[in-house]
């Protein structure tokens, strides 16, 4: 055995072993690493060593191989990288921090979508403005189920909208009748509550509070 | 500058056009400035008639006090045959601006007019009791030439009915009201 046995292998002979082992040297440098090859068992188990790790990770390597369409997948994504920067410039990393601007003008979709619910929000108002003459509000029939609660759509009592009495919502303490006048133009609207949930028409300011709390109804329902 | 990319800016355009616009109606339609006379006239209403309402027997002409002549067909379909005023009051009022006004039994009636045009009134009413319970809760539209007439049951087989009438404030200098 060899002096050079007892010492381990210094840093310089390590890379000349890794790099004879990966054919990267050239003439001398390999005439080099197989003469110290010869003399030390040290360099040869370093070298046995490297092929141990390789083997490794050639065969874990092989149990984790890439599906076969990676490449085609990796290519697909660099073309379209390269179309979306011809469209929208090339991506860049901007380690600035974002301004308040810069972050509504990278939210221009919002923006685009904000402005177009305006426009449709305007657009009905157009259409269902009270004063709006272009568009009358087509008239509905009266239905009294839709009094007493809160109604989804206005309640007309003449076909003529323009010129009948309409109702958005209605709600009461008690039943509510409507009585369309002659005219059909429009209707009183009687809230019709129980005896003794009433009170006199003239003496509400004598009557005791705790007396004056009439029993409710909503639509004919206690609550 | 962001305002400088047409990218943004189209969008922003169309946001500020759409404001504008979608306000310009309505400021044209009505000034908030402008008024409305509110016309309330309280009724009792007595001496009930039995039976089913609206039958042909009970639209027989009511006594109907003068002041109520022009709602007088609206009041011969209620079940009762005696009307009389009890009190009226006219006030003038801010469109979209809400208001209440107390009623003489201690009730109160707080409405809103949410807009005037020349013959159309939007009104949001709330009819509530003395003691703070509401009575009735509604929004309707209705000619300025119509009354809404609401009425609820009293004690003593009475009732109390509001005629409720909405018309163009007049200019100033000129008299309002009926």
């Amino acid at each position: 055995m060899t002096k050079r046995d007892s010492f381990e292998l210094s840093e310089g002979e390590q890379l000349l072993l890794s790099q004879y082992f990966d054919g990267e040297c050239g003439f001398l440098a390999r005439r080099r690493a197989e003469k110290l090859l010869q003399r030390s068992g040290a360099a040869r188990d370093f070298l046995e060593a490297l092929q141990e790790m390789s083997s490794e990770c050639r065969s874990f390597a092989a149990e984790n191989a890439p599906s076969a369409d990676l490449w085609q997948r990796i290519e697909s994504r660099i073309d379209s990288e390269e179309r979306a920067a011809f469209y929208l410039g090339e991506r860049r990393k901007d380690d600035r921090r974002e301004s308040f601007f810069s972050r509504l003008r990278s939210q221009q979709a919002v923006w685009g979508g904000l402005s177009g619910a305006v426009v449709a929000a305007s657009a009905l108002f157009f259409v269902t403005s009270p004063g709006s003459k272009a568009a009358p509000v087509p008239a509905q029939p009266f239905h009294q189920a839709a009094i007493g609660g809160m109604a989804a759509s206005p309640a007309s009592f003449q076909n003529n909208s323009r010129s009948a009495m309409e109702v958005d919502w209605m709600r009461a303490n008690g039943s509510l009748k409507l009585i369309q006048d002659p005219s059909g133009k429009s209707a009183t609207i009687w809230v019709r509550r129980r005896p003794g949930s009433v009170r006199p028409v003239n003496a509400a300011r004598a009557t005791p509070p705790s007396m004056a709390t009439p029993h409710l109804y909503l639509d004919g329902q206690r609550r | 500058m962001f305002l400088q990319s047409s990218r943004f800016f189209i969008p922003l355009a169309c946001l500020v056009a759409v404001a504008v616009l979608g306000a310009w109606p309505e400021r044209a339609m009505c000034d908030d400035s402008a008024s409305v006379n509110i016309f309330v006239r309280a009724i009792q209403a007595s001496e009930p008639i039995k039976g089913e309402p609206n039958a042909p027997s009970e639209l027989q002409a009511p006594s109907v006090a003068p002041e109520l002549a022009d709602i007088s067909a609206k009041l011969a379909q209620l079940p009762f045959s005696s009307f009389t005023l009890l009190t009226t009051k006219n006030e003038s009022h801010v469109i979209k601006k809400r208001e209440t006004m107390k009623l003489p039994n201690g009730q109160s009636l707080t409405f809103r007019p949410m807009y005037m045009d020349n013959k159309r009134v939007g009104l949001w009413l709330n009819w509530r009791e003395a003691d703070g319970s509401e009575i009735l809760n509604t929004r309707v539209h209705f000619d300025s030439d119509d009354t809404v007439v609401t009425g609820t049951d009293c004690a003593g087989d009475r009732g109390l009915i509001l005629a409720i009438k909405a018309v163009p404030a007049p200019t100033p200098g000129a008299a309002g009201g009926e």
